[in-house]
Formats: C-alpha cells, structure tokens, sequence
C-alpha cells in the first residue's frame, strides 16, 4: 500500500472479499437449500404476481391497446419465467406439512403455463381464476412463521 | 451559442441516459411494493450521484485526472488492482444485463430467437462503438433514451395523489407486523445503488476528458449535473408512480422490461407501447456501451495505456480491445441461459460494496488544495462528501446481509 493511504482501505479490502463471499455463498443457498414455508409463500407470490400480469396482457389486447405479435412474444416471455418457477418448485423438497401447497402451486403453475401458451383474448378470466387461487393458497402461508 | 447548445445537449444526454434495466426494475418495484415510502431514497441517491459526479467532472475539468488514476495514485498498485477487478466484473455484469434486455426488447418487436438476438445486440452494440464518435454515442442514446419521456406522460394520466407522493420524500417505515421491514431496508439500499452506479461516474469523468474539458467548464459540468440528473430522476420518480398506482394496483411485480411497457400500453395504447419500447431499447443500449467502455477507461487508466475513443483503434490498441473483449464476454455471459434481470439485481447490489472504494478517492482528490488550487471542494461540497461516504459505507455494509436475509427482496 501506497504510504499515508488509510489502513482502514484495507480493511475495507477484506471486508469486500468477505461480503463477495458470502454473497457467492448466499446465492449458492438460495438455488440449492429445500423450501421453507417463507420461500413456497415467495413462489407462489412470483407466480400470482405473473398470472396478474397475464390478465393485463390479455386485457389490454382486447381492448386493442397492444398488438398480437407484442402480446404472443411477452406471453412467451412469460411462459418461459413461469416454466422456470414450476420447475424449481417441483426439484425442491418441503416439508411434509407443506406437500398440498406445493402440489396445489405447481398445478396452478402449469394451468399458467398452458394458458400463455395459447395466449387466446377470452383467458384473462381463467388467468384471473389461477391469480386468485394462488392467493388463496399463499393466505394460508404466514410470511413470518 | 454554441456553448449553450452545447449545455443543453448535455442536459439532454444526462437525463435520457439517466435509467438502465437495473433501476427500472427495482424502481418500478419499490413502488409495486411500498407505494410511496421509498421516494426519499431517491431524492438521496440523486442527491448522492450529484455530488459523486460534479466531484469527478471538475477533477476531470481541472486536472484531466480520471478516476482509476486517482484510484492507483491514492491507494496504491494492489488495492487498487482489487477495486480495479472488483469494479471491472461489476460492468461486465451489468453490461451482460443490458444486452439480455435489449434481447429481449427486440424479441418483443421482432418475434425472433432469443439467443440469436443476443448476437445480433453484441454486433449492434460493437458497431456503434467501432463507428461513433464519443460524442455520436452520448447523442445518439441519451438522446433516444429520452423516448422515456413516455412513463413521464403515463404516471400523470395515472393522476397520482400529489400529497402522499410528496410524504414519500419523509422517510416513513412499513406498518410493525407486516414483516416487511428487511425488505424495506433491502429495496432502499439497492435502490440507492441502482442510482449511484459506479459506472456512471467512470463514464461521466473519462467523457468530460474525451470531451477536452477546461477549468472554465466547471460551471457546465455543474449545470449537466444538477438539471441532467434532476430532470431524469423525474423519469425514476414516473417509474415510482407507476409501480404503484399501475402494478401496485395489480399486485404485479415485474420481472421483464416489456412488462413495464404495459402501462403505457394501458393509457396510450400501441403507440405508447413502441415508444416505451424504443425509449428502453436506446437507454439499455446507452448503459451497455457505458459499461463496456467504463470497463476498457478503468483498465486503461490504471495501467496507464493510451485511451480514449477519441484516439482511432491503432492508437490506443488495449483501450480497444479491452471493450471488445467485454462486450464479448458480456453476450456470452447472457447467452447461457442467465436471467439478466437477476444478473443486475446481482451487479446492483455489488455495485454499493464497492462503490466506497471508489468514491474514497475521488473526494481526498477533490478535496486537496494542493492539487485543485482554487478549484477545491467548498465547504457544502466537502459536506455532502463526507455525508455520503459514510451513507454508501453504511449501505455497503447491509447490502450482502440484506441480500441473504431477504431472498434477493421477495421476502
């Protein structure tokens, strides 16, 4: 080190290390630990926050406010972020008391999926059907057990 | 007459170039999950890159120092080597971002394979680069990116509530019980980053040395400063409102950039949609080239290698191929299947770690007579300063705990 430079860049040095480190670690967790009741209630949020969207999306096509080609490529856009979801809900282990939800999720997942897949203007109701019982199914999921 | 085209080009640039894929994100967001109450964290980071930015432009406009020359003269060659890697794999997170982005506007626009228009943005993005002038970049995208103005016009025909948008700028916590407190603190350090990235101040201090900048400039780098960045944190306040009273309203998080084109698409139909469309294509595109160049000026400038694309290729060879090679890199990086928006949530958070490391400097350099004579921070510059680094240190500190603590922000 330079002389007269502060010892505490040093520090602060290690500290960035460490904190690179422990992000690298933290994110290797958050792929590879099993599900706690905090992070399936995180999913199914992700995935009512997506059939929402969907709805929009829809709407906004019957009400001509967005094109067909703008709505087909989101749609599959979106297809793709619900495809990743399901399927890390389906790798992860939970808890046995949280089978059904996870069970329930993943079925509501793939309802999402093969409702974006066709992307048809009458669905917003169905993807608005998927929002609700993915709602139902995060209420009875405390967020801080 | 010229130098008041010149200033207002400036302001121009400095507001379209204002937003990337990482802010709009988080942005939007912040305001899909606490309405309101996190607006005084953008008046503090814009408060925050003001001050960051005026510093370099007049170290710049006074002694053509650029920041990772001060970085290697202040801390010496191996700390200095790590803020340089550190900061280097920083922008090529970000710019492997912002190309995932542009992709994925494109795809919207084109209907075209993803991957194949990762290729398609790298060629675009090495082109311009290789052809344009410095000068042609900051215009052509801050200028496009001002096509942003569309969310400025949606968050009005939104009709927001003035009164509680104005009580956003009192820091309010969220309600006890909601559990939601990490959360809070997560988007408000991240958001913080989001507006204080690193790489706009190596950018905006090597540009103003591009630009052949002279201790009369001062007073121009000051005014590009407070207006530009005024004037585009009006387009992350639109963002604000937006994820509010439009996502907000719908319990919508959004995860892609189109999505956030749907709220133009909803108040101003397909034509608000392209212009939401092609404003974040040029801004996305601006924060690639930025990074990629901030990258090549950084590694440049420390090793001390001739730089600048001012210089034609030849004569500044490594400078060259530094950006190339990062540009690659970045493609490659989003061609393997990486979510870019998780990639810059990644690069947002690592952005306020190492931003101390480079801000530390800037301001010893500012604030020394012996090399700014005349020109050395005032009492409200060397103020704000010191406030702000302890502020960033602070936010480096909880960035990575906060991080782990809330999932990435879903909770």
């Amino acid at each position: 080190m330079k002389r007269g430079a502060p010892t505490w860049v040093l520090v602060q040095a290690v500290c960035l290390a460490a904190a690179m480190f422990i992000g690298a670690a933290g994110a290797w967790s958050r792929v590879n630990a099993p599900m706690s009741q905090q992070t399936l209630r995180n999913a199914v949020m992700k995935l009512r926050s997506q059939a929402n969207e969907t709805a929009v999306l829809l709407d906004e096509r019957h009400l001509g406010l967005a094109n067909d080609a703008f709505v087909r490529e989101h749609a599959r856009q979106l297809g793709d972020l619900v495809d990743s979801g399901v399927e890390d809900l389906v790798r992860k282990s939970v808890p046995p008391f949280l089978a059904d939800d996870k069970e329930s999720t993943v079925t509501q997942g793939r309802a999402l999926r093969r409702l974006l897949e066709h992307a048809d203007t009458d669905a917003t109701t169905d993807a608005k059907r998927i929002a609700q019982a993915l709602a139902d199914i995060a209420a009875t999921l405390p967020s801080h057990p | 007459m010229k130098k008041i085209l010149e200033t207002f080009l400036g302001i121009l640039t400095a507001m379209g170039g204002f937003v990337e894929i990482g802010e709009l994100t988080f942005t939007v967001n912040a305001g899909s999950k606490f309405h309101y109450r996190l607006l005084w964290v953008m008046m503090l980071g814009t408060i925050g890159i003001m001050v960051f930015c005026e510093m370099a432009g007049r170290i710049a406009a006074v002694r053509k120092l650029p920041v990772f020359q001060i970085v290697r003269e202040r801390t010496g060659f191996s700390l200095g080597l790590l803020t340089l890697v550190s900061a280097s794999a920083v922008c090529l997170l970000t710019c492997a971002a912002e190309i995932g982005a542009i992709a994925m506007i494109w795809q919207l626009l084109s209907g075209w394979p993803y991957r194949a228009l990762i290729l398609l943005a790298l060629a675009f993005l090495l082109l311009s680069v290789w052809f344009l002038s410095f000068r042609w970049i900051e215009r052509v995208f801050g200028l496009g990116g001002l096509l942003l103005i569309v969310y400025i016009v949606t968050a009005l025909k939104l009709a927001p509530d003035w009164g509680t948008l104005a009580a956003g700028l009192v820091p309010t916590l969220p309600d006890r019980g909601s559990g939601q407190l990490t959360v809070y603190a997560f988007f408000a350090v991240a958001l913080l980053s989001s507006i204080m990235l690193p790489y706009e101040t190596y950018f905006y201090a090597s540009g103003g040395i591009e630009d052949e900048w002279k201790p009369s400039d001062i007073t121009l780098n000051r005014v590009i400063v407070l207006i530009g960045f005024t004037l585009g944190a009006l387009l992350s306040v639109s963002l604000l409102v937006l994820g509010s009273e439009f996502f907000g309203a719908r319990e919508i998080e959004i995860a892609r950039p189109g999505s956030a084109a749907l709220a133009p698409a909803w108040q101003l139909g397909q034509h608000g949609l392209l212009i939401a469309l092609l404003g974040m294509f040029f801004a996305f595109a601006g924060a690639a080239i930025e990074t990629a160049l901030s990258a090549a000026y950084n590694l440049a400038q420390f090793f001390g290698w001739p730089w600048g694309k001012h210089r034609a290729p030849a004569q500044a060879p490594r400078f060259a191929l530094c950006w190339i090679v990062v540009f690659v890199l970045a493609a490659l990086v989003v061609s393997t299947g990486v979510d870019p928006v998780q990639v810059v949530e990644y690069s947002i958070v690592f952005s306020i770690v190492i931003l101390p490391l480079t801000y530390l400097p800037l301001m010893l350099v500012a604030g020394d007579k012996r090399v700014m004579g005349q020109h050395v921070n005032g009492p409200l510059a060397a103020t704000l300063g010191w406030g702000y680094f302890v502020i960033i240190t602070l936010a480096a500190i909880a960035a990575i705990p906060l991080m782990i603590l809330t999932h990435g922000g879903e909770g």
